[in-house]
């Protein structure tokens, strides 16, 4: 009984092996995207998206799918795929290489963790533009890297907090302690300091992107240090330090996304306007421009991002702090300003 | 230093320990009954969508609470048929059920979504209350297990169910009531943490508290009184490291993050010698086979 139980299992062990061997092959010989299109080619690109959590966030993901659906409403891609809940590792290679193999271009891996899978899977695809959202310059033949230069707009959101509080300090967190999260803090800060030249803060690191209490936690204990004006880094943390802010009749930030609806406690929010982004490199991709591919670099300067003033506050924020919101925004939009970048 | 030892940390420590403490007390009915429950944390994920659904429904966070109870009685009647009907691997089935509650989840979370639209904000409820919810389930079930047949019954199906068949109980019926009570008051946990110091619903909202209140029951050796003494302890240390981070500036921020989980390992190290495990934890139960 037992011999031929263990004989049985060694045959389908055997079968399935084989199977995938086989299988594998068929992979490798299917596996090829198209060449160049070039200029004069007669379809619009398709583009794909491939996230780790879900996309209706209100924030990072939601961006990314108003973004393509933008373009395609405006026929600049033919069409667009998302996928979502994908983890980053074998599920996202599966994905990435799916969607080449459909002739999807740009594919778009919508999380700094995928960037180990998208360089393996581009080797594959020379044709394609695969980005990801490294944020510096990681740049090498068909992988692309988009920033995001986030601290153009807490710059004036921290402007905006100094004008509307009496006094009090600036908290920041996010996630974990990344260089973008501390260039939003920063700048959001010297925004503040624009107004109340005497601001200091903190910058708090939750220690998980989606821990909504933590985050609400860390909110307060920095209120309960002096904080008026919370700037936050990530879905978890913002949504926590709205709540806080809620309670403690403090000032919060949207974060990729409008939150004014979320609390009144949302001074102002800022949004990723993805399709300018995906809009280049669409550009590049109609225009043959694929492999080297380059760094999409899209600030407010070309409407990479914009600024929203919640509608109960536009009438309460003080008319000199509104015009130096308006002048800096105007430098920042015009390039005559750039806001420095601080992520230490 | 001074302003960390506060009435204000203690009280984000006590905001902190609720919901896990909940789900801990939960973890150690199952446990006793010999059920171990890794579904704990989709249990609880379940009931904080449900508590999050039913408070928008009905407006009322106290009928949301009823919701995550509902939910979870529900998700202990699922795990009770699997795990200790059928005799499924405890281990395996309850990993399944988190991992297939987090896509759930998910899924069901987002047929209420609208893009462009934020998800409605729901009523708080106050903290004091969900403290006296947690006192009031803790005295009920330290007095279940310490001063009540039933609870010896309860304890006997986790160390010698054989003995416990003997004199006449179905071990089965034990258990399978032990794992519904334990996820109702799990899904409860969820819907506390929902209703009360959140009032929204994001994926994955519950963030790994179920596998903490996991560990509290170990490191409480099965004792509900402990396992409520060891949240408010992993909270204490959680409120105090979000704290620290503020005014310290040498100390690197990831030992502030790892401190909970440091201090959870001593205090498992030092307690270690003494087990208390129940002797057929995980262990299916067959009659006339022990």
């Amino acid at each position: 009984m037992l011999a031929t139980t263990r004989g049985l299992r060694t045959l389908v062990t055997a079968i399935v092996g084989i199977s995938v061997l086989v299988l594998a092959g068929c992979g490798d010989a299917g596996r090829r995207d198209a060449a160049p299109s070039g200029p004069g080619a007669s379809t619009a690109p398709k583009l794909a998206i491939v996230y780790s959590p879900q996309f209706k966030d209100g924030s990072w993901g939601e961006a990314a799918i108003t973004g393509a659906q933008k373009l395609k409403d405006s026929g600049v891609i033919s069409d667009f795929a998302a996928q979502e809940n994908i983890n980053p590792g074998p599920d996202a290679e599966r994905a990435l290489r799916s969607f080449a193999e459909q002739g999807y271009n740009p594919i778009v891996a919508h999380s700094f963790n995928y960037g180990d899978n998208i360089k393996k899977v581009a080797k594959e695809f020379p044709n394609t533009i695969f980005a990801y959202p490294g944020g510096f310059g990681d740049v090498s033949e068909n992988v692309a890297d988009y920033s995001q230069p986030f601290h153009e707009a807490t710059y004036l959101e921290g402007i905006l907090a100094a004008g509307v509080t009496p006094g009090g300090t600036v908290a920041g967190a996010g996630g974990f302690d990344i260089p973008v999260c501390r260039a939003m803090y920063n700048a959001y800060l010297e925004g503040a300091k624009l107004v109340r030249p005497a601001t200091t803060g903190t910058f708090v690191a939750v220690g998980d992107w989606s821990d909504v209490q933590k985050a609400k936690e860390a909110a307060l204990a920095q209120a309960d240090q002096g904080a008026t004006m919370f700037v936050g880094c990530g879905q978890g943390p913002t949504f926590g330090q709205i709540q806080a802010a809620a309670e403690r009749k403090a000032v919060a930030s949207g974060y990729s996304g409008d939150m004014s609806g979320l609390s009144p406690a949302v001074l102002a929010s800022f949004t990723w306007n993805l399709d300018k982004i995906f809009g280049e490199m669409v550009g590049d991709v109609a225009a043959g421009k694929v492999n080297p591919t380059r760094y999409f670099e899209v600030g407010m300067a070309k409407g990479g991002l914009s600024v929203v003033i919640s509608p109960e506050w536009q009438a309460k924020v003080p008319a000199e702090v509104k015009a130096t919101f308006d002048k800096k925004t105007a430098e920042i939009t015009s390039g005559a300003f750039v806001v420095p970048l601080n992520d230490k | 230093m001074d302003t960390l030892f506060t009435l204000a940390t203690l009280a984000a420590a006590i905001r902190l320990a609720v919901p896990v403490a909940m789900a801990a007390l939960g973890e150690v009915i199952a446990e006793r009954s010999g059920v171990l429950n890794l579904g704990l944390e989709g249990t609880m994920l379940f009931g904080a969508l449900a508590g999050y659904l039913g408070t928008t429904a009905t407006g009322t966070p106290w009928l949301g609470l009823g919701s995550g109870l509902l939910a979870g009685t529900a998700c202990g009647v699922v795990l009770a048929l699997l795990m200790v009907v059928a005799r499924a691997d405890q281990i395996v089935t309850g990993l399944a059920f988190t991992l297939f509650a987090i896509s759930a989840t998910t899924y069901l979370f987002e047929l209420s979504y609208t893009i462009g639209e934020p998800p409605p904000r729901i009523p708080s409820i106050d903290m004091l209350e969900l403290v006296v919810i947690v006192i009031v389930v803790l005295a009920a079930v330290w007095f279940l297990l310490a001063r009540t047949s039933v609870g010896l019954v309860l304890s006997a199906a986790g160390d010698a169910p054989g003995a416990v068949d003997a004199l006449g109980y179905r071990v089965t019926n034990v258990r399978g009531a032990a794992t519904v009570a334990g996820n109702a008051l799990a899904g409860l946990a969820g819907a506390m943490l929902v209703c009360g110091p959140l009032g929204l619903f994001v994926q994955n909202v519950t963030a790994g508290r179920g596998w903490v209140a996991l560990a509290l029951v170990v490191f409480a050796r099965w004792r509900p009184g402990r396992a409520v003494a060891g949240a408010l302890l992993f909270g204490l240390c959680d409120a105090l490291q979000l704290r620290l981070q503020g005014t310290a500036t040498a100390i690197p921020y990831e030992i502030f993050l790892a401190l909970p989980y440091l201090v959870t390992l001593v205090a498992l190290m030092v307690r270690a010698k003494r087990s208390a495990t129940p002797a057929a934890l995980a262990v299916p139960f067959v009659r006339g086979r022990s």
